[in-house]
């Protein structure tokens, strides 16, 4: 199979994107898929994923196309956002969500490094209020279990 | 960075649209796992204490470990945890785990390691064996010239770096080291040189968490918060000669920890500090140092190496350095130190420096891309040299707003220790940070992991006693 060769996949809604297989292989999901059963000539389709966040998933997949390091980097969650990337994750909560939850299901590491880092980075000087604010996390812990010594976990 | 997005009012109402929709705690666990391990400490304890949730997905031993591995990689653990581990780098499979319960292990309790207050502490103990108590007389690595006539094998020109006592166990002696280790003083882990030597030079191992899976949650919490640390006292850095007449640790009211390593004289003049897992960015290497004489100084190579988080920092040797300074002449020296003294050629070193100084080493530590450790170094090797003392060595971060002010460069250095007001309070990332509320889960959590926030963990704590030696400068 040539880098040339197109794949077809199908979103949630039923929308038909084509791209080239070298951007296709940044999804292990993907690779491991064509490798096993070849290229199948139809749609691949990926009910878990809509649309409008396929659409974002592949514009960074095809904007780090030619990026040697794209594969290699493994538990470099120290490393500092690049421009282009920080710009890509200026969208709302909501969005940054779905692309998360379309990384680890592609199995698409480095957005799904990027895209958690940038939750980290909301987090960042937060108090635990000021995050179940942020993220509209609720506060499920009683005041008897404030109280209490919980100790079986520990 | 990525806050503006939310403080943008007009943001707001479509943020609570989506956001009812979906909460970060419906992530899967596998997505809010990823998020902890980007998160330092603190900022991890608060996420903790938001959702009943989310602190059950991520307040495990599973996510501290991948925590610990990620920033401070596997070999300081396994040198911590188990001096007869097999160092074969191509097995893939290991003993079995053992428990948290085991002998073996060090108690996560243990002093810190690679520290000369292991001399003391671990001399008063009744069950430390003979053997030990020779390694950590010489904690530290030894001279070429000292170790060809000892009973210890020769240390190589590079200094040993174990987080234990660095001279190599012989074979002979790993049964008294573990049986010093199964009396559960802590001791467990100082008798890892010999599995440091078998360990291929250079070669940068992945993790593989089924080697260090015995280690307790509490142990990784404790010695995360260690080597997190930015600034390390003297008395935990490797020092040659450190324990006998060359080297000695004495207790000062000068010291910002209780503590100095004095140089009375000597020849193989050899100090290491190691940082682990130090967070991407710029630093500036900052010792702080009494000199009394150029000796210690003048010719001497103030150097900084970067390694690998993977790596063992005993394979930095002779690497090229990140960072270096000689200076050759005492003025040299003394323009990278935030003393004002003028004439410096005029003065000895004494009248220079009113008490301590900071000397700053020239030029940026750059860590790029991933945590990195950073070794530090001062030696010289030529001739004999005294009167040097040593209260710590820190990294200041540059890109931290607040402690670069801490940087000389930045010309407030000076002012602020004129006014005595130089911070130096680095205890390691806290887990949970104290608040100044009591209201809250925060002190469930401290109360069910131990912890008291109000206890005083100042290392000059334990060193206050009737008996203790204080000299006054």
């Amino acid at each position: 199979m040539s880098a040339h060769s197109q794949i077809l996949l199908t979103s949630s809604e039923g929308t038909e994107f084509i791209i080239d297989r070298d951007i296709a292989d940044k999804s292990m999901l993907l690779k491991c898929m064509l490798e096993d059963i070849g290229e199948i000539g139809q749609a691949v389709p990926l009910p878990n994923v809509s649309g409008p966040i396929l659409t974002k998933v592949i514009e960074y997949c095809t904007h780090h196309r030619d990026d040697p390091n794209f594969l290699s980097a493994n538990d470099d969650v120290a490393a500092d956002i690049d421009e282009w990337d920080l710009e890509y994750c200026k969208v709302d909560q909501g969005t940054l969500y779905e692309l998360i939850l379309a990384a680890n299901y592609l199995d698409i590491k480095p957005l799904m490094d990027l895209t958690c880092k940038t939750v980290a980075n909301m987090i960042k000087a937060k108090s635990p209020e000021e995050i179940r604010k942020t993220f509209n996390i609720t506060n499920d812990f009683t005041p008897d279990e404030e109280d209490q010594d919980w100790v079986d976990e520990h | 960075m990525a806050d503006n997005n939310f403080n943008n009012t007009k943001g707001i109402d479509n943020d609570i649209k989506d956001t009812e929709k979906k909460s970060l705690r419906d992530l899967p666990a596998e997505v809010l796992i990823h998020i902890g391990l980007a998160l330092p400490s603190r900022e991890f304890g608060r996420f903790l204490q938001t959702n009943k949730t989310i602190h059950s997905c991520l307040d495990s031993h599973y996510v501290w470990h991948l925590r610990f591995t990620t920033r401070f990689g596997q070999t300081i653990l396994e040198d911590k945890l188990n001096p007869s581990l097999p160092n074969n780098s191509d097995s893939a499979r290991l003993s079995p785990p053992l428990t948290p319960s085991s002998p073996r292990l060090p108690s996560p309790n243990s002093q810190t390691f690679h520290s000369s207050s292991n001399i003391n502490s671990n001399n008063n103990s009744a069950n430390t064996s003979p053997i030990l108590q020779q390694q950590q007389q010489f904690n530290n690595h030894l001279d070429p010239v000292s170790a060809a006539s000892s009973l210890l094998p020769s240390a190589a020109s590079s200094p040993r770096l174990t987080p234990s006592a660095a001279p190599q166990t012989p074979p002979s002696d790993s049964s008294s080291n573990e049986g010093s280790g199964s009396d559960g003083s802590g001791n467990g882990g100082e008798g890892s040189s010999s599995s440091s030597a078998k360990r291929p030079p250079g070669k940068a191992r992945r993790i593989d968490l089924q080697r260090t899976n015995m280690a307790s949650k509490e142990m990784l919490i404790n010695i995360y918060k260690q080597l997190s640390r930015m600034t390390l006292p003297a008395e935990d850095m490797m020092i040659a000669h450190m324990g006998n007449q060359f080297w000695r640790m004495i207790t000062s009211s000068e010291s910002k920890y209780g503590k100095l390593a004095e140089l009375a004289s000597v020849w193989w003049m050899d100090v290491i500090a190691v940082f682990y897992g130090v967070p991407p960015g710029r630093y500036k290497v900052q010792w702080r140092v009494k000199v009394t004489s150029d000796g210690p100084v003048v010719n001497t190579e103030f150097r900084a190496v970067l390694f690998g988080k993977h790596e063992d920092p005993n394979t930095v040797g002779e690497r090229p350095n990140a960072l270096t300074f000689r200076p050759t002449s005492k003025q040299e020296f003394v323009q990278h130190t935030d003393s004002q003294g003028s004439k410096v050629n005029k003065k000895p070193f004494s009248n220079l420096f009113k008490g301590f100084t900071i000397l700053e080493l020239p030029g940026e530590l750059l860590v790029e891309d991933d945590y990195r450790g950073v070794f530090l170094q001062i030696r010289n090797h030529d001739d004999w040299k005294s009167g040097l003392y040593i209260d710590y060595v820190r990294l200041v971060n540059l890109d931290d707003p607040e402690q670069s002010q801490e940087s000389l460069a930045n010309g407030l250095h000076g002012q602020r220790v004129a006014a005595g007001k130089e911070p130096v309070d680095d205890k390691g990332e806290e887990y949970y940070p104290t608040s100044s509320s009591s209201s809250g889960p925060l002190p469930w959590f401290q109360q069910a992991l131990g912890i008291n926030p109000t206890a005083g963990i100042d290392p000059r704590n334990r060193l206050r006693s009737p008996q203790a030696t204080t000299i006054e400068y």
